[in-house]
């Protein structure tokens, strides 16, 4: 089985700044991934590039052996840190949008979802805080059968309670063959969920390992490591 | 609610005490059928891959077994069990002795403290 | 795939389009009823008042054309492709090319919808026994302008005179895209970069338009330099200068439609 996803010597520059210099990554399947760096570090850099919202100014990236377009966006699913829903748009709505768009949209899953949070198909987004509507856009991308899911830090700016539901809802909806890549700085809350790591700061990949490794090589946890690597 | 798991020691090995401790004390029998990976990842808020990991771990030291199509299920070797408790017993016992040494306890000074805190609970519990 | 980005885009753009333009309708009726009231019971007393509403209807139809164009050219896919929205629509499982002729295809459609509605709506506003009467000769009139128009007789004149508009609304559509395109790939100035652009284009057509014009009018006799002073120029030449027109803004069309097509999916650059 090939790699999910590979980059080789990916860069990005915008002008004279270098977002990412030079990565080379693999990614497997079946695993929940931490992408963890500090901001600016060109991780929301390296997640557009594998979505094909931007492009490399060198170097090349694959997901299933094809470059971003739209053979990968069939099988990629994102949540990026904005909302991206129309706010007269009903729940109703963006479910019937997903899955016209999507074959591999559960609308089941994402109705059971959404009930669990008493979301009914008839609100209008308008209507909701910005909390639910998070959690909507969380539900929607997770409710899709992808092979690869990249969440742009989905717990930044979020209650515990909130962020706990976020956690779990990846929990849930994890599949064998499916990989899950997480982008964030709040490496502690997230960390007993995650298979890798992958520290990366100024654009340039750091460490990448198992966290159970990291935890026997290191006697630490990758928080304190990572408070370490990047002390400013 | 999510297991309590503490920074520095690999997620693996604490998921599988923590079960081991269940075992022990009775919360799972021998014969017992333990939730599916992902339920008992989701009750302990990890990766449903370190879950797996533990599993592994558990049955490699003969205390769970995996039947193929019916899931896994606690040992119903009694024995087992039993040893395991021994030796959980003596580890526990073996830590708070150190403990007590590096205050600077003699051994006689730790039983006889022992014997009196353990009247003191009698006393308290009628 | 282009099907289904159609509808969503109808549907979409039928929120606003629809309720303004049923709000025309709803003015030519209440204008038409007032009007034939007016004219029937004339009075000094109310003349300002009728001067007024007249006004308030020109003004009227004036707003709802210039929101209807702006709001498809330019606040539409400005919104759906650039602003946050966008993070939604370019990760979808559909091409560049498939995005911009989804939008220019129900464009053109609401253009045309428009366009008819402000017609018929000054037709239903105007329209008395008098104009019906001389019908005949208001067609006759109409046939004459288009072969002076086109250059051709009044069918083929139609047909080219309608397709020129058309070519001329896509080429128009589609500069706008390739504007917007160009200047949000920038970091700064993306607004100045876009009108600058624009303007660019705008004189470059015209210039060779206005080339086209001497060019193709020297062999029929026409003046040359002259004929850029004659208002339709078109009919000089025997209807080349309608077939240029038409060539030339299908193929600026095309030229915007890959330019856009290569900024949506090589230089985005959502914030």
């Amino acid at each position: 089985m090939e790699t999910l996803m590979e980059c080789q010597q990916l860069s990005k520059h915008y002008g004279n700044k270098i977002a990412l210099d030079h990565i080379n990554l693999a990614i497997e399947r079946g695993r929940i991934i931490g992408l963890l760096g500090p901001n600016g570090s060109g991780k929301t850099t390296l997640i557009k590039l594998i979505n094909g919202i931007l492009a490399p100014t060198s170097g090349n990236i694959y997901i299933n052996g094809h470059p971003p377009g739209v053979e990968t966006k069939k099988v990629v699913s994102y949540l990026p840190e904005r909302t991206y829903f129309n706010s007269w748009m009903k729940v109703t709505d963006i479910l019937h949008f997903f899955s016209d768009f999507y074959a591999d949209f559960d609308s089941r899953r994402a109705l059971e979802m959404l009930h669990r949070l008493n979301i009914n198909e008839n609100d209008r987004l308008r209507t909701m805080s910005k909390g639910t509507k998070e959690k909507v856009q969380l539900i929607m991308v997770m409710s899709r059968n992808a092979d690869l899911y990249c969440l742009d830090e989905p717990i930044g700016g979020v209650d515990p309670a909130a962020r706990d539901y976020i956690l779990q809802t990846i929990i849930t909806n994890y599949r064998e063959n499916a990989t899950v890549l997480i982008s964030t700085h709040l490496i502690s809350d997230i960390e007993n969920v995650l298979d890798d790591a992958i520290f990366i700061q100024n654009g340039r990949v750091m460490l990448t390992g198992s966290v159970d490794d990291i935890r026997m090589r290191e006697g630490k946890s990758v928080d304190t490591l990572f408070r370490e690597v990047f002390r400013c | 609610m999510a297991w309590v798991l503490d920074d520095s020691r690999p997620i693996y090995l604490q998921l599988a005490n923590k079960i081991q401790s269940d075992i022990i004390s009775g919360i799972y029998r021998p014969g017992d059928k333990l939730p599916s990976v992902r339920d008992l990842a989701m009750d302990a808020a990890v990766n449903p891959n370190t879950m797996q990991k533990a599993l592994m771990e558990l049955e490699r030291s003969g205390l769970i077994y995996t039947q193929r199509t019916s899931g896994r299920f606690i040992s119903e070797d009694a024995q087992k069990v039993t040893v395991m408790k021994e030796n959980l017993a003596k580890e526990q016992i073996r830590q708070f002795l150190s403990s007590m040494q590096q205050l600077g306890f003699e051994n006689q000074e730790i039983l006889h403290f022992m014997e009196e805190t353990l009247k003191e609970e009698r006393r308290w519990k009628h | 795939m282009l099907g289904k980005l159609m509808k969503y885009e109808f549907h979409a753009v039928s929120r606003f389009l629809l309720p303004l333009h049923l709000a025309l309708i709803l003015i030519t009726f209440v204008g038409r009823f007032y009007v034939q009231f007016a004219l029937d019971n004339l009075s000094y007393r109310f003349a300002l008042l009728h001067a007024s509403l007249i006004m308030f209807y020109v003004l009227a139809l004036f707003a709802i054309f210039v929101l209807t164009y702006v709001y498809l050219y330019i606040l539409r896919p400005h919104r759906n492709w650039f602003s946050d929205e966008g993070y939604l629509m370019h990760t979808l499982p559909v091409t560049p090319a498939q995005h911009i002729w989804s939008k220019l295809i129900v464009s053109m459609c609401w253009i045309i919808l428009d366009m008819f509605l402000l017609g018929l709506s000054i037709f239903l506003m105007t329209i008395n026994p008098e104009i019906l009467e001389s019908w005949p000769q208001l067609i006759e009139m109409l046939q004459d302008m288009i072969v002076s128009f086109t250059g051709f007789d009044y069918v083929l004149g139609t047909i080219t005179y309608v397709l020129s508009l058309l070519a001329d609304c896509a080429r128009g559509i589609l500069v706008v895209y390739m504007c917007m395109a160009i200047g949000h790939s920038f970091n700064q100035y993306k607004l100045l970069i876009s009108i600058a652009i624009y303007v660019g284009v705008y004189i470059g057509t015209s210039l060779v338009n206005t080339l086209a014009a001497i060019i193709l009018t020297i062999p029929y006799g026409g003046s040359g330099v002259g004929s850029l002073f004659i208002i339709s120029n078109s009919s000089l030449g025997n209807g080349r200068m309608t077939w240029f027109e038409i060539v030339f803004s299908l193929v600026v069309a095309a030229i915007s439609f890959f330019v856009t097509q290569y900024f949506l999916s090589k230089q985005l650059n959502l914030e």
